[in-house]
């Protein structure tokens, strides 16, 4: 009995150190999941938010783009260029009330060199109709490129990909 | 008496029970039958917003998928998927006039189809791996349906009920 306390110890103690060092000294994967996750909850808005708060809130969205991001969502809505018509964007966007958004099926391609990497993702993105207020989801897939600008991930591309093409 | 109801006379072997139903379960539902519950309008009528059903991943295993299946579509993995009706084939002809869907130039019966408004689509000739897909509420404006061509690779399994 007293071996196996001490082999559970011993064991538990390995998966914290293991656990700590991950926190500590994360993988360039990690990072990027985790600027995804920072991304998604500071989007996400409970709404009825005043507008010093809804600013600060845009302004911080800001900080996981690059300069000159461009965000193209495919035809019929132009492309947005640059950080600042983003942060922009969002804080009209965040008036809208109550939103819930996640990336799900966050897929991590490192590129040579570990500068840039390649995600493609599915965003779901929770919130009320904005015809009839009624809870409605909306799910679509993207494609995310990211730069590594002073040890950081930054996002300087997002495309919206068409699951379904009606191109002729 | 109701300890042996819920162990049973041998507790190891209930347990060893309790854990390879455990595991065949997460086999069966986490990667042959998946089980989703459907949001948004447009599969109606066949298929209402809340409503629970499995997706059969070893369905296109030995044969293809066939025009009128109902299938599930990925996005970037499966944890949110499209449903929609297969309704032209690779290699054929599909264009939609008036809300009539038209395949190799001939108008395509849709039974399941209740409300029609006036879409449109362009002629378009499919690749020899590409099915067009589509959702059975066909009475929704155009532009709130997704709806379209995709590859065979996208095809995550075909609805059961």
């Amino acid at each position: 009995m007293k071996r196996a306390v001490r082999v559970a110890i011993a064991v538990l103690l390995v998966a914290g150190l293991i656990w700590g060092i991950r926190r500590l000294f994360p993988s360039d994967r990690e990072k990027i999941v985790r600027q995804l996750n920072d991304l998604a909850s500071t989007v996400s808005t409970a709404g009825a938010e005043t507008d010093v708060a809804r600013m600060a809130k845009a302004a911080r969205i800001g900080r996981f783009f690059t300069e000159d991001v461009t965000v193209d969502l495919g035809p019929p809505q132009s492309p947005i260029q640059g950080r600042g018509t983003l942060v922009a964007l969002a804080a009209s966007a965040r008036e809208q009330g109550r939103l819930r958004v996640e990336f799900i099926d966050v897929q991590i391609a490192i590129g040579p060199g570990s500068m840039s990497a390649s995600v493609d993702l599915t965003a779901k993105v929770s919130g009320p109709d904005s015809e009839d207020g009624r809870p409605a989801v909306d799910a679509r897939e993207f494609r995310i490129t990211f730069q590594k600008v002073r040890d950081e991930w930054l996002i300087s591309r997002v495309e919206g990909v068409r699951t379904l093409e009606q191109r002729p | 008496m109701l300890r042996r109801i819920l162990i049973g006379r041998h507790p190891a072997r209930t347990l060893a029970r309790a854990g390879l139903l455990a595991l065949v379960s997460i086999g069966v539902f986490g990667f042959l039958l998946l089980p989703i519950r459907l949001q948004g309008i447009s599969m109606l009528p066949t298929y209402r917003a809340g409503g629970f059903n499995l997706v059969n991943t070893l369905a296109y295993r030995w044969s293809p998928p066939k025009r009128g299946d109902m299938v599930a579509i990925r996005l970037a993995g499966r944890h949110v998927m499209l449903v929609k009706r297969i309704v032209a084939l690779p290699g054929e002809r599909i264009r939609i006039a008036d809300g009539i869907v038209y395949v190799n130039g001939a108008p395509l019966e849709e039974p399941y189809v209740r409300y029609r408004a006036a879409w449109s689509v362009l002629e378009m000739t499919l690749d020899q791996h590409e099915y067009f897909f589509i959702g059975d509420n066909r009475g929704m404006p155009q532009q709130s349906h997704e709806f379209g061509r995709a590859p065979r690779e996208r095809i995550v399994g075909k609805v059961m009920f």
